[in-house]
């Protein structure tokens, strides 16, 4: 390995950007790796990908969303009559829109490490971890408070009408409270904090939470209900920090992956582990990594933004 | 002042399509190694970018659509091992290459594709992004939502791993 760039790790993209200075350009095209580097940046320039059939795919949208096409075209035909109304009575043209406007679908997504404060019309606030989304109808919502999640989110709710959540698992529908739901491909559970709740799944009937009661799903069926600290009043990831219960390890790996935005490689053996309980704080990879291995006996190397794992013997 | 949004536009969202198709499904594909997911992946985007286009102006566009390619691909292919495999651009074809030179070269060719597939995702795709989409570290770093200096760190990091990987098989 060449001395030249031993502390500088953007030395190579600035080399194949054409951005080294000569001095450094000179240095480099003297040292052993120089023509290997020199060999992959060439074969690599000319590499490409499969052939795409854009047109198809387009025509997938365009014949897939045929309904909403057509209307968002009746839409655009009424918004040529009211650029004519503009000029006559902008009040009117408020009030058109207001009636008539169909895109009222409001989507909001996290990636990875990020959260979201979400604030509703009706005064509620939503809580986004990262890596979910939500979505509802900006329109139909003062009447009807429907949301549609995935992933996880904790919810403050203003007494009102009903208030109902979908999840890909299952629903939670509630009058004035505030619960959290997580909704994620391996886990489907409702904690409530205050207030009371109503969680429904495909396969089983309504089950009623009071404050500090939580219930989660298995297998699509939801289980008994039991106790969780509900005296903080919110979530711990809300402070930062995951915590687990008995739970297969691939789910706090997952977690990892989403609060630290990085990729981890580990055996089936090691993802399947049961029964783990723990948890870690989401402003510190190292000693997240450390907590879990610590436990299960594993072993972590960090690679830029990827983890192996790998069983200790 | 405007009520409409130029996403909402048939027109311009078809031109927006014809300009940035390409970009995601590559960019699918680098994640996913599976051309099949790539068009699906791309197809659902664009689609929910037409049900959202009231509130996604034209400038924020190509970041939603990278997004939702992204929460896609978490929601539905999760650690599976990726396979690329890379088209060649024509290049001139030099006179008078022996033929044992051509193998080397596509055994080389070969490796090369087998050691980018197993380059970790983050390095992969922007290596890739700069390489084959010929994109600029600051559009990848946009594109992606990270820093430059993050951009520059992962394609030295894959220059690294590609150079010592090439030489161990």
């Amino acid at each position: 390995m060449s001395d030249l760039f031993k502390d500088d790790d953007t030395f190579l993209a600035r080399w194949l950007s054409g951005e080294l200075s000569p001095q450094e350009l000179a240095e480099f095209e003297k040292s052993d790796a120089y023509r290997e580097y020199q060999k992959i940046a060439n074969h690599t320039s000319n590499l490409d990908t499969p052939q795409w059939d854009t047109q198809k795919i387009w025509n997938q949208i365009e014949g897939d969303e045929s309904n909403i096409v057509a209307k968002k075209e009746t839409k655009l035909v009424r918004m040529g009559w009211i650029t004519y109304a503009i000029a006559g009575c902008a009040l009117l043209v408020l009030g058109y829109l207001t009636l008539f406007n169909t895109n009222s679908i409001q989507l909001h997504e996290t990636f990875a490490t990020q959260n979201e404060t979400i604030h509703l019309p009706d005064g509620s606030v939503v809580y986004l971890n990262a890596g979910s989304s939500l979505q509802y109808n900006t329109k139909t919502f003062p009447e009807q408070r429907n949301l549609d999640l995935k992933g996880e989110a904790f919810f403050e709710v203003t007494k009102g009408s009903a208030f109902k959540v979908k999840t890909d698992h299952g629903d939670v529908r509630v009058l004035g409270t505030s619960f959290n739901i997580k909704s994620r491909v391996e886990r489907f559970e409702v904690q409530c904090f205050t207030g009371s709740v109503g969680v429904s799944s495909l396969g089983s009937a309504e089950i009623q939470l009071l404050k500090g009661e939580k219930v989660e799903a298995q297998k699509g069926k939801l289980q008994n209900k039991s106790q969780f600290n509900a005296l903080e009043g919110t979530p711990v990831w809300r402070n930062g920090q995951s915590r687990f219960n008995n739970v297969l390890v691939i789910e706090v790996l997952n977690e990892m992956e989403r609060q630290f935005d990085i990729e981890i490689k580990a055996n089936p053996t090691i993802e399947n582990i049961e029964n783990y309980s723990g948890g870690f704080d989401h402003n510190n990879l190292e000693s997240a990594l450390q907590i879990v291995c610590s436990s299960i006996n594993c072993t972590y190397v960090i690679d830029g933004t990827s983890v192996r794992i790998t069983q200790n013997d | 002042m405007s009520f409409s949004n130029d996403t909402c536009n048939k027109i311009i969202f078809q031109k927006f399509y014809q300009d940035q198709s390409e970009g995601l499904l590559n960019y699918v594909y680098y994640k996913s190694g599976n051309t099949g997911f790539a068009e699906d992946t791309v197809q659902e985007s664009f689609i929910r970018l037409w049900k959202n286009c009231a509130r996604v102006p034209l400038e924020k566009a190509k970041s939603f659509l990278f997004t939702t390619a992204t929460n896609l691909f978490r929601d539905r292919l999760k650690h599976k091992k990726v396979v690329l495999k890379f088209r060649e651009r024509p290049v001139q074809t030099q006179t008078n290459q022996d033929p044992e030179f051509l193998m080397q070269e596509k055994e080389f060719k070969a490796k090369l594709d087998r050691v980018i597939s197993a380059l970790p995702e983050a390095q992969r795709i922007t290596f890739l992004m700069n390489r084959i989409d010929k994109l600029k570290y600051r559009e990848i770093a946009e594109i992606l939502g990270v820093s430059q200096k993050t951009v520059e760190k992962r394609i030295h990091q894959a220059l690294l791993v590609l150079r010592k990987e090439i030489g161990k098989i």
